[in-house]
């Protein structure tokens, strides 16, 4: 809550002149982003203008950089890993095959605060059912991963990073593969975790729909930053359309702001 | 083919029976022996030890036709073992008309029978005719039904002194095969090889290649190693063949070497599957697949026929005869009954068990191979069977150097006792070759024999 | 509850599985050369040379092959978790074929004494498939640059494999006399298992089932794939060479014990997972119980069916893994039209 009293300048994570490439083909190019703890972000733009690389980066994982990633004060280099582990939760856009049960899968979001080794305390039971409940993935929790359905699939995988309890969330497309009430459910549960738990929450959005509920936009075109900040901002200035290349229309309906495509209806209706 | 083998007492006409059916898929033997008294069943005992245990074995000491015609089958060789006995069993019988209707009987259904078949009989005309009346009776009877059945058969032996000596021979093919006859001197040598393809030789190869070191030293051994222009890659003996250009290995023949030296004829074994392919290009090959060491006189009579060396190949054979007779009878003579004895060709176990050509040289000198013939000629062994059969000698191929701790080994008696053998590479090379060095090889052995067993 | 259902079910799986090694070791003592009558007699009446056979031949053989058996189940259930790929086997990182090339030199050595490969020949086959095997792991290693991409690793396997294996051939074409005691190495032998092979084997796999079941939350991370585990907070390069050295350290041994014996390493992780819903901790324990008991019986087996001779211990896993892994493809087909 305090942070975000403290508005937009307490910073969860600042990123200066971050350019990704992959090999000698740049994805991202001189990035500068700020982004706050007690919001929630989406990131939008195109397919392969780089939201996940931009979230992979800052999760410290894989390619290397240029520019600096600053991430809760710290340079993201000098994190140790556990610690770093325990402080950024990372849901990844597709998940591997896996054996395992539900609730293992969410039990291993503690992993970071026991250790490989250490068996699990009364805290990380305690994590664990919260990420539960907030999911609504108790019911299925004996069941084995590969049973469950794309979207409760989803919805363990993103129990398992709220289990972390990490004061930053990097969530790649978290709403793929859920139908339109969990959609819902998503958007509003990242909406919670940011004001009631002061969460930093950044996460790639492909539906503009939901992505448009968020509280700050950060808009990639092809290797270049449109623009950050809310989404107010980010209509007025039409940063969509210019990451998107073309005319976007998006309508406000009572507050809500929906994405309109410009097709025709149907003949017959 | 219809063979009738005479000979006299012990003169060796049982075994060269036995040899002639060992090309045969399957062999039975109709013994006419009856055994009356104690001396006849320990001679019958003497001869079932002899003969190969797959043989089948049918006893018929009258109604021989009948027993002819129920075991005549195509592919397989019936041996009657013999007459002699069969006709003093038919007079013994007192039965006047039965003597004229089982010969009667046996004269007609001899040329319609499948198969292969072998008679055997003695030779008793020789001496003085006998005083005795039934004796008389006996031997005038021998010598008339000797004549017709000779009439009948294809070929007939007579057995001197353990030798053949062709009485009749026909085909003359086959009989160059068996060394009986110079007719193979005549241009159109036709042979059989052991693929049997029908291989024509117009006349004698000036230039050979052999793929197998066995034939390479059965070669030289024929005095013809200056023919040879190529052998392959293991033929290490003798210098002279040392020298000679290499044509691969057995697996892995170079055709484009052997083709480039220009053979007449290339020997091959039955492994190396490339006569097609020097035929297509034009090169005769001739496959010869030695075995059993019966099979190391076949390969020195026929490689001496193509060559036009028969008379080589008869004082070959005989030489190499001679010493493992002589080698096998100073073994036995040394120990009796002879050591147990255990020989393990590789790490595996693998073990040469009675029925391999190690096995027989083996079994030649005295000793008895605990690895039965019914395990076949080289069985992979549960380890434990060495270590319950206690062998009292231990021959190894490679050495062995951690025999001893092999889990149990320290107990067996061989290995308590030193009493190992292994050899070196070249004396291997004489054991495991079936060739013209096979007395040397038997020597190796049995200087181990002579030297370690207890 | 759910967790406590799961060990119960893995208490149960670990005690048929040791019911079924009790009695196969049982059966071990009273399989062999002799008859089952005269086995049975020695066992109440030993002579000096029965308790041989019983106690130093055919005792040790059923225990070592049975921890020969569970260090391939848990070196196969590692590689597989490891590879994040089930069809992963201990072989994979060329350790068959560097310890066939090791084997090959060491036979070569003892029969030809070249003076450079003495040293080959005293090591004895043993020793030099254990170096080959661990050499070849080395090698594949090195040629991926580290042990970072599983897809390079997989493919260095592959290709160190091809080269030893090719040089192997060439040495063999050489001297084809050792063929045979080649193919007695490569198709897998349980009948010199001595009480200090067991010793060495049961060493090893206490060496190895301790870091492996230590770090088998780490292989459940990376069911969820490199990134996630690494998000996790998990060290790739420490988990993987580390789980690498155990199936390596496990397969060397192994493979140094009993020749190139194949399937149970593949096919144990297999049964468990067909059996048990299991993490990796129960995994890591019940697929060494079950590749100790395949081979425990394929031993039987081999030393039964042509008693006295033997057949190779390899070939009867194979058989039996090959059978087994038709009948899971053929189900899956079936399930899936």
């Amino acid at each position: 809550m305090s942070a975000r009293d403290a508005g937009v300048t307490a910073s969860a994570i600042t990123c200066r002149n971050l350019s990704v490439s992959f090999g000698r083909r740049p994805v991202l190019n001189d990035v500068t982003l700020d982004i706050p703890a007690g919001h929630w972000t989406a990131v939008v733009g195109p397919n392969g203008c780089g939201k996940s690389t931009l979230l992979r980066t800052l999760a410290g994982l894989t390619q290397p950089y240029t520019g600096s990633i600053i991430l809760g004060g710290k340079p993201l280099g000098e994190w140790p890993r556990w610690s770093r582990a325990r402080h950024l939760a990372w849901l990844s856009q597709s998940s591997g095959q896996t054996e395992l049960t539900a609730a293992e899968v969410i039990g291993l979001g503690r992993v970071a605060h026991g250790g490989w080794l250490a068996r699990s305390r009364e805290s990380d039971d305690a994590a664990i059912a919260r990420a539960m409940a907030a999911t609504g993935t108790s019911a299925f929790a004996a069941r084995r991963l590969s049973t469950l359905s794309g979207g409760e699939r989803q919805r363990v995988h993103l129990a398992r990073t709220l289990a972390v309890e990490a004061p930053v969330l990097l969530l790649d497309e978290p709403t793929t593969h859920l139908d339109p009430p969990h959609q819902e459910d998503v958007a509003r549960l990242l909406r919670e975790q940011a004001r009631e738990h002061g969460t930093c929450v950044l996460s790639a959005i492909h539906d503009l729909s939901v992505a448009l509920a968020a509280d700050r936009l950060i808009v990639l075109g092809f290797r270049a930053l449109i623009g950050q900040g809310s989404v107010r901002e980010a209509l007025a200035g039409d940063w969509l359309s210019a990451a998107f290349q073309t005319p976007m229309k998006i309508i406000d309906h009572a507050g809500v702001h929906l994405w309109r495509p410009a097709l025709e209806p149907p003949s017959d209706a | 083919m219809k063979t009738l083998i005479l000979g006299g007492v012990r003169s060796g006409k049982s075994r060269h029976a036995a040899e002639l059916g060992r090309a045969a898929a399957s062999v039975t033997l109709i013994a006419t022996a009856q055994p009356l008294d104690v001396e006849m069943t320990a001679r019958i005992e003497a001869h079932r030890a002899g003969r190969p245990a797959h043989w089948s074995v049918v006893e018929e000491p009258i109604r021989l036709a009948d027993a002819l015609a129920r075991a005549a089958a195509p592919g397989r060789t019936v041996i009657v073992d013999c007459l002699t006995l069969w006709l003093s069993n038919l007079l013994g019988a007192g039965e006047e008309g039965g003597l004229a209707r089982e010969q009667a009987a046996l004269l007609e259904c001899l040329p319609r029978l499948p198969g292969d078949t072998v008679l055997i009989s003695n030779e008793v005309g020789l001496g003085i005719v006998p005083a005795n009346a039934l004796a008389r009776r006996f031997a005038d009877a021998a010598g008339t039904l000797h004549q017709k059945l000779a009439a009948l058969c294809d070929r007939v032996v007579l057995m001197a002194a353990g030798l053949p000596l062709a009485v009749k021979c026909l085909p003359l093919l086959l009989c160059a095969m068996l060394g009986w006859n110079a007719a193979a001197h005549a241009a159109g040598l036709t042979l059989h090889d052991d693929l049997q393809r029908e291989v024509t030789l117009t006349e004698h190869p000036r230039r050979l290649v052999t793929m197998l070191p066995s034939l390479t030293e059965t070669v030289c051994g024929l005095g013809a190693c200056d023919r040879l222009v190529a052998t392959d890659r293991f033929s290490n003996w003798p210098e002279q063949a040392r020298a000679l250009p290499k044509a691969g290995g057995l697996d892995d023949a170079a055709i484009e070497m052997i083709v480039s030296v220009r053979p007449d004829l290339v020997l091959l074994s039955r492994s190396q599957r490339i006569s097609d392919r020097l035929g297509e290009l034009g090169v005769r090959s001739f496959v010869l697949e030695t075995r059993t060491y019966a099979d190391i006189a076949r390969t020195v009579t026929i490689v001496g026929s193509i060559l036009g060396l028969e008379a080589e190949a008869a004082r070959l054979n005989t030489r190499i005869a001679q010493s493992v007779r002589e080698i096998g009878d100073a073994s036995r003579a040394r120990k009796s009954p002879g050591p147990s004895v255990y020989f393990e060709v590789d790490r595996g176990p693998y073990a040469a068990g009675a029925a391999s050509f190690i096995g027989e040289l083996l079994l030649r000198l005295g000793a008895r191979n605990i690895v039965t013939d019914d395990l076949g000629p080289f069985p992979r062994l549960n380890p434990e069977y060495v270590v319950r059969h206690d062998p009292d000698v231990i021959l190894m191929a490679p050495e062995v150097p951690d025999l001893a701790d092999r889990p149990g080994w320290n107990r067996i008696r061989a290995v308590r006792e030193h009493r190992l053998c292994s050899f070196d590479s070249d004396t291997r090379d004489t054991i495991v070759r079936p060739g013209p060095r096979v007395p040397e090889g038997m020597r190796a052995l049995a200087d181990c024999l002579a030297r370690k067993a207890p | 509850m759910k967790a406590a259902r799961d060990w119960g079910r893995l208490a149960i799986w670990v005690s048929s599985c040791s019911a079924i090694t009790a009695v196969l070791t049982g059966l071990s003592l009273i399989v062999g050369t002799s008859s089952v009558e005269t086995s049975l007699g020695w066992i109440f009446s030993p002579d000096a040379q029965s308790a041989v056979i019983l106690w130093d031949i055919r005792l040790p053989r059923a225990v070592g092959a049975w921890f020969a058996g569970a260090l391939l189940g848990l070196s196969g259930a590692v590689a597989q978790g490891v590879f994040r790929n089930p069809l992963a086997e201990p072989y994979l990182l060329g350790t068959a074929s560097g310890a066939a090339l090791g084997v090959t030199i060491s036979l070569l050595a003892a029969d030809a004494s070249i003076g450079g490969l003495a040293w080959a020949g005293k090591l004895g086959v043993t020793g030099a498939a254990c170096l080959g095997a661990a050499g070849a792991i080395v090698l594949t290693i090195m040629l991926a640059r580290g042990v970072l991409e599983t897809a390079s690793l997989l493919l260095s396997g592959i290709v160190i494999a091809f080269l030893l294996t090719a040089v192997t051939s060439l040495l063999l074409l050489t001297k084809p006399e050792i063929w045979r005691a080649m193919q007695t190495f490569l198709l897998g032998s349980t009948g010199f298992l001595s009480w200090s092979a067991v010793l060495l084997l049961g060493g090893v796999f206490l060496v190895c089932i301790i870091p492996s079941t230590l770090l088998a939350r780490g292989l459940d991370a990376l069911t969820l794939g490199e990134e996630t585990a690494q998000s996790l907070g998990l060290s790739l390069p420490v988990l993987r060479l580390t789980l690498l050295g155990v199936t390596a350290l496990g397969t060397a041994a192994a493979v140094g014990q009993i020749g190139v014996v194949g399937f149970v390493g593949l096919v144990a992780p297999h049964l468990v997972r067909e059996s048990l819903s299991v993490n990796h901790r129960q995994l890591l324990i019940a697929a060494p119980l079950c590749g100790g008991v395949l081979l425990q019986a394929a031993d039987v087996v081999s030393r039964w069916v042509v008693r006295p001779a033997e057949l190779p211990v390899g070939a009867v896993t194979a058989c039996v893994g090959g059978t087994y892994l038709v009948i899971l493809l053929w189900r899956r087909n079936r399930v899936g039209s």
